[in-house]
Order: C-alpha cells, then structure tokens, then sequence
C-alpha cells in the first residue's frame, strides 16, 4: 500500500475525530468516540493492519505519523474531557438553586420550659457546691408540717391550702421543705443541697395552679448568718437575671426560719419604673427565705447553739414567667399544646 | 387587714409622710399591698343649700331644686324622695366631679336644666347608705366648702399583708406601737375620759362562772344601762367604711371600732334577754343547738366552748354570739363581753363550723390576755358616749390563773453571729422596748419580759428577728460563704435530666401534666384498682393520683386533637402512685411518651403516621443511650391498656423494665380518639439499674464481603426468627444481617410476602474470596429456607 495514501488517510481520521468529539457530550461517550478509533477493531485500529503491507524502508515514517495520530487522538480525548469537567463544574456552581424550601431537619425534641428553667436554677446552686436532694411527693403531716414547727391547730397551716390524702397523716407536699428535713436527717453536716420538685395546693384559678415547681435550698453548718443567706441568693439571683439585677430584702414570716424574708427584685421589664407587670412597684417577688428555726434544727437532732442555716424557696413556674415574655397563664405550663412547648426549644 | 392612716397618727400622736410610712412598714415586715387616698375623689364636691324646691311637673320621682354652693345658684333636677325644703344643707357635685369615669356636666334630666347633683352616702363612698342623699345636720361650714374638708374626709386606707404571727399588727393601736418604733417616737397614746357611773355594781347585776378556764382563761364584762340604740355619728361610720365594716348601730359600731382600735373582739348581749343574770362559760352538750347572729342553726359537741346564760347558750365562745340575745334597737341595758378564749379552742371550733369571723380570727391569732380591763373602760366610755347610757361600777373579771408576760434571755453576741452584723447593744434594746418589753441587763445576758400582746414572741430568736426587721434586712451586708466539698448524692436525679435530655435528642418534645387524674382513665388503661385518691380533691377530674403516665399523655393527645393538630409526640419523665404497707405509698419514676399522627416530613416526600415500629425504634435507642445495652422485646398479650397483637414487654440485662406498642383501641374509642396512637411506659430507675460500662471489641482490617437474600414467605411468618436463624445459620463470619424491604404485591403471591435482606461477611484474619462467602451463603440459604418453609426468589 502506498504510505502517502495511508499517512493522508490517517491525517483525514484524526480530523475526523477531532471534528466528532466536538459533538460529545459526556466523558462515556468520548471513550466510545476514542475507542471507534484507537481499539484494535477501531477506525484507526484497522488501518494500523495495512502497515504490514508497507514498504519496510518506509514503514518508520508511517509508524511515526501512527503515533503522532494516536498522540493527538489521546490528547484531545484529555483536552475534551478536561473542557467537559470544566463545564460540569461551572455548570453545578451557576445552576440555579433554591435556597429558600424549608431545611430538613431531623426529628427535634425538646425539654419543658419549665424543666429548662429547673435545670437552670440547680445548674447555678450545684456549681457554688450545693448537691440535689429528693423526697416523695405523698409525705407524712409531720415532714410536711410538725417537723417545720408548724404547730397543729394555728393558722400558720392557713398559709397553705392543703390536698389530704388521709387528713392530718398524709398529703401532697405543699412545698419542698420536707426534703429539707429528710436532707437533715439523712445527710452529714454540713448540709448544703437545693431540693426541686413538685409541689401541691388546693388551689385553682387563672393565677394558681393545684400543682406546680418548687426549688428550695439549704445550708446548714457552723456559723452560717443572714449575710451568707444575701449573698447567696444574690449571686443566684445575678447568675438567673443578669449581673445587674437589684435585689431587696423584706422581713416576712414563715414558721421555719426566723427571721424570714422576701426578696423582691427590680422589676426586669420596667427596671423599677412601674409597670402592668410589677403592679406599679417597680419590684417583683421572687424569693422567701430565712435563718432555719431552732426548732426546726433541734427537731432533727442538730445543735441549734452550734450550727445555724439558711433555707430559701422559690417557685420554678414563677422564674419561667418572668424569664419568658408572653405566658399568660401559670396552666398553659400543664396543658402541654406542643404550639407552646415548641416555643422553648433550645 | 385595713387600717385608717389618720387613725394611726391620732393614736401615734404624729403624722409621717404616708408614703414614708407605707415603705418603713413594708421594710419591717408588715407589707403594705396598697394604699388608697381618699381626697381627689372628692374634688368639686362641696356644701350647698337648698333655696328653692318645686315638684316636677310630669315625674312622681323627680324634684326641681335650686341649690346655693355660696357664689351661685344651680337648678338641679333631684331624683331623691329625702331631699330637704329649702334651708336644709346637702352634699352638691358639681360640674367637673367624677365618679368612676362619669363626670359630671350640665344636661337635661327629665326636660330640665341640671347643674349637678346632690348626693347620696353610697355615690361618694362614705358609707353603705343609698337610700337618699345626704342631708348635713350640725356640719359647722360656710356653702361652698368642698365636702372633703367639711366633713374631712381625708385619709389614706392602707392595706397590710399581716403574716400570721404578728395579731399585734392587726388593730390600730399596735399599728401606731409599730409607727412609733419606726419613726424613732414614744407611744404614749391619749386615753378617754372614763365613761359616767350608774349607780350599783356590774357584779349586782351579773354572776359569770367559768366551767373550763383552759377553753376560757379570762372572761370579763360590763354593763352599760339606758343605752339609746341609733346611728352611730359620720365619723365613725365613716371610719368603719373606710376599713370595709358595714356600720350597723351605735352599739354594734362601737364593739367593731374597739376591735379595730385594740383587737380585742367584744360581744354586746342585751342583758334584759339574759336568764337568770348569769353568765356561764362552759363546753357544749353533744348535739346543743344555737341559732347564730347569722341566722344559721349550729350543732355543737362536747369539744366546744359555749357561753351560756341561767338557760340556754347565747354565744360560740370567740366565733359568733347568737341570735336571740342580740342587741336590737329595743336594748336599754347591754352586758359586753370581753374575754380572752384559748386560740387553738377557738380555731378548732370555728374549722368544724365552717365559721370564721373577725372575732375567731384574732383569738386564733392569740389577743393580750392582760388588757381586758381597759379595753373594757374604754368600750364603756365609747358606749356611754354614743349613747347617752351609764355605766355601772367594776367589772367582773374572771381571770383564775393570771398569764405572766414570759421572760427570754437574750445575747447581744447572738444576733451579730445570727445576722452576720454588728449593731450596738444601745441600738438593740431600743428596738426591744420599742414593741413594749423591758429589758433588765444581766452581765452578758438581757433579760427582756416579752409583752403579752406579742404571744409569737417566745425565745431568743425571736427578739433577734425583731431588731432585724426593725433595723431593716437591707442593711446587713451580703457575703458568700465557704462551701464545703462534698461527694454529690444526686444520681438518681441525672438520670432524670439524662432520660429528658435523651429524648428529646431522639425528636419528642416533654410535657408536665398533674399527678392527679380522674378515676375512670385510670379504669379504662387496666390500672385502677387501689388508687391513691386525694381526701379532698379540687373536682373529679384531678381525684386520683395517676398509676400510668400514659394518663395524662392521652389526656394531652386529647386535647391536641381537639385543638386541630395532627401530629404529637411528647414524652414525660415522671411519678406514678401506688398503695403499699408502708406508711407512705410507694413512689415510681416512670418515662413515658405517646405517639401519634404525622411524622413530619419535607416537601415532596411521602408523610407517614407515627406507628408501632417508631415506638420501639425510640426505646431501643433509648435504652440503649441509657444502658449501654440493647432491650430484648418479648410479646406480651395481657396488658388492658394495649393492642393485644401490638405490644412488646421491655427488657433490658434480663430485668422487665416496661412494655411499648399501640395503645388498646377501647382505651383510645373511650377518649373519642382513634385508634393508631403508639406508646411506651418504663421503669426509670429500674433501667438505669441495668447500666453497664461500655468495652470496646477488636476491629477487622479485612474487607466486609455483602450477600443480598430475597425470599417468600407466608404473611403469618415474623421476619425477626429469620434474620436471626441467618445470622446463627452464617457463623462467625457473618457480622451483619440488614433487613431492607418486606414487600407484598406484584410478583408476590397473595397471602405472602418477600423479606429481603443483606448479610454482611467479614473475617478477621484475611480478605475472603467470593468462592469462600458464597459457600457459607448458600448453606445459611438453604439452611432457613427448610427451617421456616420460605421460598428464595
Ligand atoms: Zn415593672
């Protein structure tokens, strides 16, 4: 065979595929393109068989003019390709994409609002050393009354509207103080936990729930005063409210610590200008608190004359109202419309 | 607990700033809830004269009157029947005076001119009276004096949050005591000028015996003879307004202003309705009857103390005197009680009864056994005062067993240690005295004889309480104290936190619902026999304490439902009651959640309704999360409150810890819900019991080698025996079974159902050849095939 002719014939190929590689479109078919030429059978492949026929003086030339095809078959297979992820990939960062359909995310639970804001309140008592304690919910008239020197037959007991389940033995706790004195007579000195639960009474209005959270705490040990009781509850009340946060102290009663208190702070919606909130004051209750009673210290066996305490009580249901703008009502808490809770996911 | 801020300062003898007043009163622990000034309310209200009166022409009830305020005559169309003829002296609002958001302007009342109105007792909140207006007799004031200062009206009403230890606080002479010590003044009240004598004896005419002298330790009383009953004077019944008590007669005002001055009740008998001129104090008959002032028909037992004439009882003593010997406006002669009864007598008298009054109020809060007789004096000058009446001479004065003021030790050194704040010893007996004790120095101890109108006030402690609050708490410095290290006994409650945490992370959101429920809910979930009940419940609804937390979950889905939502999945972490031997009932911290409806879903992807398989995919990553084990499920058909086919016992290292499913339909059909809802209940505490520490197995370097299994099988045959059989069946090797589809349709004969899954095959020691796996796979292949009669497809 005539080597011009061969070599004009591979030159006419190689143009050929150039000129149909334009054509493809995704890399498989480039392989298949490049393959119809170059594989044995291929367009290429098989004119490659005449070289045979070729003089051998002149058969170098020819299998150079091979190899310079197959070199530009090869290269501009790469070339293609090479384009073709270049596009692909200018394609992908142009497209047009729809950012604005909602996210989807994984199944979300979440705590109760007033959970979050009870683990928020032990957070900030465990971290200054305090331990939690618990008791049960049913307790005897004497944890819940006579052990807290409330003294049958005064109208101390009034303070609290109480659910009997057997009248003057036991009954839903009407606050956390029991935990208190079972912490008292369960624990070593010094006694320093801060007791969370549920507490109940017989009461059931817009503004009153018959059940709802209390946290109270207890510190007992050698020469604890009134002014660790301020201190305390400060950096609580600054760590809940914020570092400005002014605090007030009033003189108050209960029948387990003398002397007693409330504690008011100012008013964090008006900052003590008065508002609907504050019922004008500029203050909001917050917190009682005292010096535990002698009695309620000899009660559970500890020496009154050597060791002193503070208590204090707040209710979880009453910091979450004030923490979060908009609770109406102390039973949308207990309704558990998953519209409300889902306000509190965090 | 009202008081009169004018009253407080006659008795205190000074007059403060009411507004300082009101804060030194909140600051030393009597918390002034409001205060109302009454003066503004008053403005452009003042005297005027009737000049002219004509009837109308076309109205019965309306008069023509021109009134004179002094600087111009109004014609004002008066509505009232009492409105005096000319000369007589009225109350005038006019032009520009409010009531409420009504203010007053000229109009057309019944076609004529008005310029105003004249006035009644009730319009301007003087009193109760509504009858007519206000006729002025012996008001010494020039026309036009605006009424507020005529008849002076002026006060500030204060309203006191009284704590219940504190009686002193909750009449006005103690008020002023405590005004006194605030503002750094001697109390030194004036008294009145003694009451003009009858002649004769109280005891002449009364013989008073005491049965039971612990119910009754002091009874005294006087007699006051040719009273004249009428109205009580404007002051006063203004006075007794303003403290919200109804002014009735002079009689009756007067025991309610002396309660009010020295909070001691008083009863007024008409002597002339006593039997016998006796008085006897003694407990009741089982079963002794009473009508009471009331008008109700008490029955008494043996506990109670009655005050009894030579007949039959006339008083519940220190609750409610009775009716038949009430003062009416017929008395001439009265007998006023003054005793002091034993408070824990009377509040347990008055709790059977249902029967609280001021009178039982104070005893239950303890009065001053000791000032019987110049609260009587003074009651008899008042009397004889209002009433034109004499009182006899003497009292008589059962008083046995005299009550001591009690005397306390206190240590200066005690309150700087309790308070953590020094004040000088000249600081504190000032406050000790200022309440009215005394105080004798005794080395480094102060012997203070407590007063007996401070009966809360019995050890050291509580005169430390008093100079504190009287110094005031926000004087003492705040500090932090040193807090001991301690081993935290808290687990159980971060298993807690750990459960809620947990759950939420795996998509349901908590809720906090009342421990109590009603019985029938309980009943139809299978767990209502011996319930703890509560003796005396808000309603039925909130009667039993729950005994499953699927209680008050449903009661949530209910009202979910009913609030047009179709989607929920909330758990809670909480105690459920339960009867024991024990003293108390035994107490169970319980996890629970129910799911129903939707699960959400994006955009174009299919939605599914919560189901069985979503409820046991959260236990077991639950238990899981809690443990570090996975549940063994087990079927359990017996459970009242669950689907009988749909439900699995929970366990967890071989201890049932709960059970989880498809609520029972019944129990779902009886709270109008359909069926479908899924849930679980577990034993908290009892699962965290099972936790075990996490180890860590050898990993194999070697490529895993995977086998896909698609066989028949009937509908009636469970998946899990096969995938398990094929696990067993594959050996060692096998370290993966994958249930992907369970298919029932096209190409599946009906009744069954393909099962298809991937086994995983990985060695540890080397890469295994497609040869090895596939002669293990076909052995495992046929092997369950034969066993559970399945077909390969
Ligand atoms: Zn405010």
């Amino acid at each position: 065979m005539d080597p011009k002719e061969i070599i004009e014939q591979l030159q006419l190929l190689t143009q050929q595929f150039v000129a149909s590689l334009q054509n493809q479109s995704t890399e498989q078919a480039i392989r298949d393109l490049q393959a119809a030429y170059l594989s044995k059978k291929g367009k290429v492949g098989e004119l490659q068989t005449s070289l045979g026929q070729v003089e051998p003086s002149q058969r170098k030339e020819v299998g150079q003019a091979f190899n310079k095809a197959k070199q530009t078959i090869v290269q501009s297979v790469t070339e293609a390709i090479d384009g073709l992820v270049k596009r692909a990939e200018e394609a992908y960062l142009n497209a047009h994409f729809d950012v604005t359909l909602p996210g989807r995310a994984p199944a979300q639970g979440h705590m109760h609002p007033l959970s979050i804001v009870m683990y928020d309140i032990v957070d900030v008592f465990t971290s200054m050393g305090f331990d939690v304690a618990q008791g049960p919910e049913i307790e005897t008239d004497e944890y819940n009354f006579a052990k807290l020197n409330f003294p049958d037959d005064h109208p101390a007991r009034d303070m609290q509207d109480t659910l009997f389940i057997e009248e003057g033995k036991t009954l839903l706790r009407t606050h956390m103080s029991p935990v208190q004195i079972r912490s008292m007579l369960e624990r070593p000195l010094p006694v320093q936990v801060v007791a969370p639960g549920a507490v109940f009474r017989r009461d059931d209005d817009p503004t009153h729930s018959p059940m709802f959270f209390q946290i109270e705490g207890l510190l007992v040990d050698k020469g604890i005063h009134f002014g660790h009781l301020k201190g305390v509850l400060n950096t609580f009340l600054y760590q809940i409210f914020g570092e400005d946060v002014q605090t007030r102290f009033r003189p108050s009663f209960f029948p387990f610590t003398e002397p007693s208190v409330e504690v008011d702070i100012q008013c964090i919606y008006c900052k003590g200008k008065g508002c609907r909130l504050c019922s004008q004051t500029g203050w909001i209750e917050i917190l009682g608190a005292g010096m535990v009673d002698p009695n309620v210290l000899e009660g559970v066996g500890i020496d009154s004359e050597m060791y002193s305490g503070f208590a204090f009580g707040l209710g979880v249901d009453r910091v979450a109202m004030l923490k979060y703008e908009g609770i109406t009502s102390i039973k949308l808490f207990y309704e558990n419309d998953p519209r409300f809770l889902e306000r509190f996911r965090r | 607990m009202l008081a009169s801020y004018k009253w407080l300062c006659e008795l205190a003898g000074f007059a403060p700033d009411p507004k300082e007043l009101e804060e030194k009163f909140t600051f030393s622990g009597l918390e002034v809830a409001s205060v109302v000034h009454r003066k503004s309310e008053f403005d452009h209200i003042v005297v005027a004269e009737v000049v002219e009166k004509e009837a109308h022409p076309d109205s019965k009830k309306l008069s023509l009157v021109k009134v004179s305020d002094g600087s111009a005559v109004l014609p004002i169309v008066c509505g009232a029947s009492n409105c005096p003829l000319p000369g007589g002296r009225v109350v005038l609002a006019k032009e520009g005076a409010r009531f409420g958001d009504f203010v007053i302007e000229p109009r057309k009342v019944g076609g004529y001119e008005s310029f105003g109105m004249l006035c009644s007792e009730e319009e301007l909140n003087l009193g109760p009276d509504s009858d007519g207006i206000i006729v002025l007799e012996g008001v010494d004031a020039s026309l036009g004096t605006p009424i507020a200062e005529a008849l002076q009206l002026e006060d500030w009403i204060f309203e006191l949050e009284v704590t219940p230890n504190r009686p002193d606080a909750l009449y006005h002479r103690g008020l002023a005591r405590e005004m006194c010590l605030l503002f750094d003044k001697p109390f030194a009240p004036t008294e009145r000028p003694a009451a003009p004598l009858a002649s004769g004896k109280t005891s002449d005419v009364i013989h008073v015996t005491v049965e039971n002298a612990t119910g009754a330790p002091r009874y005294a009383a006087s007699v006051v003879e040719n009273v004249t009953v009428q109205a009580s004077p404007f002051w006063l019944r203004y006075r007794l307004h303003n403290l919200d008590i109804r002014p009735i007669s002079n009689l009756v005002d007067m025991t309610n202003a002396i309660l009010m001055e020295y909070g001691q009740p008083l009863h007024a008998f008409d002597l002339d309705k006593l039997a016998g001129k006796k008085i006897v104090v003694r407990n009741a008959a089982e079963g002794e009857k009473m009508r009471t002032l009331d008008d109700v028909e008490r029955t008494f037992s043996t506990d109670d103390l009655l005050i009894c004439d030579g007949a039959k009882p006339v008083a519940v003593a220190g609750v409610m005197g009775g009716l038949d010997t009430e003062v009416s406006n017929e008395t001439r002669n009265i007998l006023i009680e003054c005793a002091y009864f034993n408070p824990s007598n009377v509040r347990k008298t008055s709790k059977k009864l249902k029967l609280s009054s001021e009178s039982s109020y104070r005893f239950e809060r303890g009065v001053d056994p000791n000032h019987e007789p110049e609260v009587l004096a003074a009651a008899n000058a008042m009397v004889c005062e209002l009433s034109g009446g004499k009182a006899r001479e003497g009292i008589v004065d059962c008083y046995p067993k005299p009550i001591a003021p009690i005397e306390v030790i206190f240590r200066p050194s005690r309150y700087a240690a309790m308070m953590g704040h020094q004040i000088s010893s000249a600081q504190m007996v000032k406050c000790i005295e200022g309440i009215g004790a005394e105080v004798t120095v005794d080395g480094e101890n102060y012997i203070v004889r407590i007063p007996t109108h401070r009966p809360d006030m019995e050890r050291e402690i509580d005169v430390i309480e008093e100079i504190a609050r009287v110094t005031g708490m926000n004087q003492i410095e705040a500090m932090l104290p040193q807090i001991q290290c301690q081993i935290p006994r808290r687990g159980a409650f971060e298993n807690v936190k750990r459960a809620k945490e947990c759950l939420s992370a795996l998509g349901l959101m908590e809720s906090v619902t009342y421990s109590f429920v009603p019985k029938e809910i309980l009943r139809s979930l299978g767990v209502g026999d011996e319930l703890i009940t509560v003796a005396n419940p808000l309603n039925a609804q909130r009667a039993a304490m729950r005994t499953t937390l699927f209680a008050g979950l449903l009661e949530n889905l209910k009202r979910t439902h009913s609030r047009y939502m179709d989607s929920f999945a909330q758990f809670e972490v909480a105690k459920t009651y339960h009867s024991s031997n024990a003293e108390l009932p035994t107490e169970v911290v319980r996890v629970a959640a129910v799911l129903d409806g939707y699960v959400g879903s994006w955009v174009s992807e299919s939605s599914r309704r919560y189901d069985f398989y979503d409820a046991k995919g959260i236990v077991d990553s639950f238990c899981c999360a809690m443990t570090g084990r996975s549940p063994d499920f087990t079927v359990e058909s017996g459970n009242v409150a669950m689907h009988p086919k749909r439900t699995l016992a929970v366990s967890v290292n071989g201890v049932t810890v709960g059970v989880l499913g498809e609520i029972h339909p019944a129990v779902l059909k009886e709270l109008k819900l359909s069926s479908g809802a899924v849930g679980f209940e577990l034993d908290l505490e009892m699962l965290c019991a099972q936790r075990a520490v996490a180890t860590a197995v050898p990993l194999s370097d070697f490529p895993p080698m995977a086998r896909d299994v698609a066989v028949v099988a009937d509908e009636a045959q469970d998946v899990g025996p096969i995938l398990a059989a094929f696990a067993e069946a594959g050996g060692d090797l096998v370290t993966g079974v994958k249930l992907f589809d369970v298919y029932r349709g096209e190409h599946v004969e009906k009744g069954k159902k393909s099962i298809a899954f991937s086994v995983q095959y990985r060695s540890f020691e080397k890469t295994l050849t497609d040869k090895e796996v596939d002669m293990i796979h076909q052995k495992a292949v046929s092997s369950v095939s034969e066993q559970y009669n399945v077909q390969l497809r």
